[in-house]
């Protein structure tokens, strides 16, 4: 294998990747979002200080 | 900036509706700050938003953090000069990120025991004074490290937009830019920055890809190859030849900074990591990210790349051939944006600008969060005698991001320095991580490191002071020949790779010469 086909390979194995990934964490990303808030809501226990 | 490039930049796209999806795109980010600075009431809340992140929303916003502008400059430098061969570091950054997410090296340590910081973590495992002295190696090197990274973010709005780079309107631009990042920081710390990763990622990827589409389509797949191939010939592809600008140091150099510090040892990674909400997740999050670590560099190397095409294979392209490639060259860290304002349409072109001013602004609100809470955590704090309050300690943090703010702005406005960045920005954060990397690994994994082990490693990270000019020139490893000509004795790589042989075997020794003695539990001032 000659290095311009690993090259070849490799951009178009990790563009293709990221696509199909971007599109997943677009969503799942927005749901984390929502339950980050729902949690943050909870009552905190009390912190230690110093 | 002569006339010639002046006019040069001018032939850009960017337009009035470009400039509304920019301004449209910043206000929502300031808006979020204000609608979250609620949450951010306790320590943990501000700077680790409550350690309750997703595996999914730590992948955005990890990607958000390191896909910074400064990298997608200086990535795309790299292409430019040196072609396909530069695709070695994003595969290594690909296989250390993934290691580290599939082994939980280092950050499932660091998260199990939950500490908030890295210099928290020397406290627990050493003393104090480790933690002290970890944080101020830290905070010098990460500082330093962000100097400039204002001045590449106005290169790229120069070379976009075609704003003039000596008039005024582009220092208010990056004030006001800087001001933004400053408000929405200062006021909802990490879930606003988190946040703002979020719509980042999202903009930016899709902003990524449609123009890497677009470069495609516009130039040839095949034109691309075959250019580099008549232009840098071997070297534009193989990374381990000599002349390509890179070598067998070179990668090993990238095996250690791209492979594992970009990932597990900057503190901006690892605090995304120290803000999830298990290790289970940190994992996942690691594991998926490596692929975003793998393009943050890939594809700005295929834009630098496409750039050159653009300039030596496209009559569009050709009085941008003189201006970069001739006998007076201006600065090539404008290749790559100026190439992407005569690309893209109008719309598209506003939408990756905006995704890239978010670049800037991420990577800037993260430094700024990470250096000040290290400073208020594992500086202030530990060595305050009397109680340090949560209300304290968020308000001293918010200070602190205000003064760094400052000293950003002076340094990037009035910094007169060489344009060889590069280097002083490898050197100012190998400070840190090359010391920092050795007592991390050796202190999770080898249960005999010692506090005076620790101690001589983080130290041995001074030894990167080398690798800068002056020094170098100081010091005889770089001087200047009967020809004129500059050569070095060491270069960066070099010089990184012995301060990390210095820094595991002065650990080694430390630690086998005084050893720790057993103590009871110690208390930490976390």
């Amino acid at each position: 294998m000659t290095w311009e086909l690993l090259w070849q390979i490799i951009f178009i194995f990790f563009t293709a990747v990221f696509a199909v990934m971007a599109v997943a964490i677009t969503f799942l990303g927005a749901r984390d979002i929502r339950r980050l808030f729902e949690r943050l809501k909870e009552p905190e226990p009390p912190e230690e200080e110093a | 900036m002569n006339e010639a490039a002046q006019e040069a930049f001018s032939k850009t796209n960017f337009g009035a509706i470009d400039t509304v999806i920019v301004v449209v795109y910043l206000l929502v980010s300031l808006v979020i700050g204000l609608l979250v600075k609620r949450y951010a009431g306790s320590m943990e809340n501000y700077i680790g938003a409550g350690r309750k992140v997703g595996p999914w929303l730590g992948v955005a916003t990890m990607t958000g953090t390191e896909l910074g502008l400064v990298t997608v400059m200086y990535s795309a430098q790299k292409g430019f000069t040196g072609g396909f061969a530069a695709f070695h570091m994003a595969l290594i950054a690909f296989v250390g990120t993934l290691f580290v997410g599939l082994t939980g090296l280092i950050v499932g340590p660091l998260r199990r025991m939950e500490v908030l910081t890295i210099p928290e973590f020397y406290e627990k495992r050493f003393s104090k004074n480790v933690r002290v002295l970890g944080a101020v190696m830290l905070v010098l090197a990460g500082i330093l490290n962000m100097g400039l990274f204002l001045k590449m973010g106005s290169m790229f709005i120069v070379g976009v937009t075609g704003l003039s780079s000596e008039g005024s309107a582009l220092m208010w631009v990056m004030t006001g830019l800087l001001l933004l990042v400053l408000a929405y920081t200062t006021l909802g710390g990490m879930i606003s920055v988190i946040l703002t990763d979020y719509i980042q990622f999202v903009v930016l990827a899709f902003g990524l890809l449609v123009a890497t589409f677009i470069a495609i389509s516009s130039l040839g797949w095949t034109t691309i190859f075959e250019t580099v191939e008549q232009q840098l010939g071997a070297p534009g592809f193989d990374p381990t030849v000599e002349g390509s600008g890179f070598g067998w140091t070179y990668v090993f150099w990238m095996l250690i900074t791209a492979g594992l510090v970009g990932s597990a040892v900057w503190p901006t990674a690892v605090s995304r990591a120290l803000a999830m909400e298990s290790e289970k997740a940190v994992r996942t999050q690691y594991s998926w990210s490596s692929v975003s670590f793998a393009i943050r560099f890939l594809i700005p190397y295929f834009w630098g790349i496409c750039a050159l095409v653009y300039m030596v294979a496209t009559p569009q392209g050709a009085d941008l051939r003189e201006l970069f490639l001739g006998e007076k060259p201006i600065n090539n860290l404008y290749a790559m944006p100026i190439f992407l304002g005569r690309l893209l349409p109008v719309g598209l072109l506003g939408l990756v600008t905006a995704g890239m001013i978010a670049a800037f602004m991420s990577t800037h609100d993260s430094y700024f969060l990470t250096w000040s809470s290290v400073i208020t955590q594992d500086i202030v704090a530990p060595l305050r005698k009397s109680p340090f309050p949560t209300e304290s300690r968020v308000r001293l943090t918010r200070i602190l991001i205000i003064a760094m703010g400052g000293y950003v702005l002076y340094w990037s406005m009035f910094y007169t320095g060489r344009e060889d960045i590069w280097d002083y920005m490898a050197v100012s954060g190998g400070i840190y991580f090359t010391g920092s990397l050795v007592v991390l690994l050796l202190g999770l994994y080898w249960k005999k490191t010692s506090t005076v082990g620790a101690w001589l490693g983080l130290l041995a990270g001074l030894f990167m002071l080398l690798g800068l000019q002056p020094i170098q020139e100081a010091v005889g490893l770089r001087y200047r020949t009967q020809e004129g000509e500059w050569t070095e004795v060491l270069t960066s790589p070099q010089i990184g790779l012995f301060t990390v042989g210095v820094a595991i075997v002065l650990t080694i020794v430390g630690s086998f010469a005084c050893p720790d003695k057993p103590q009871p539990q110690e208390e930490t001032s976390a």
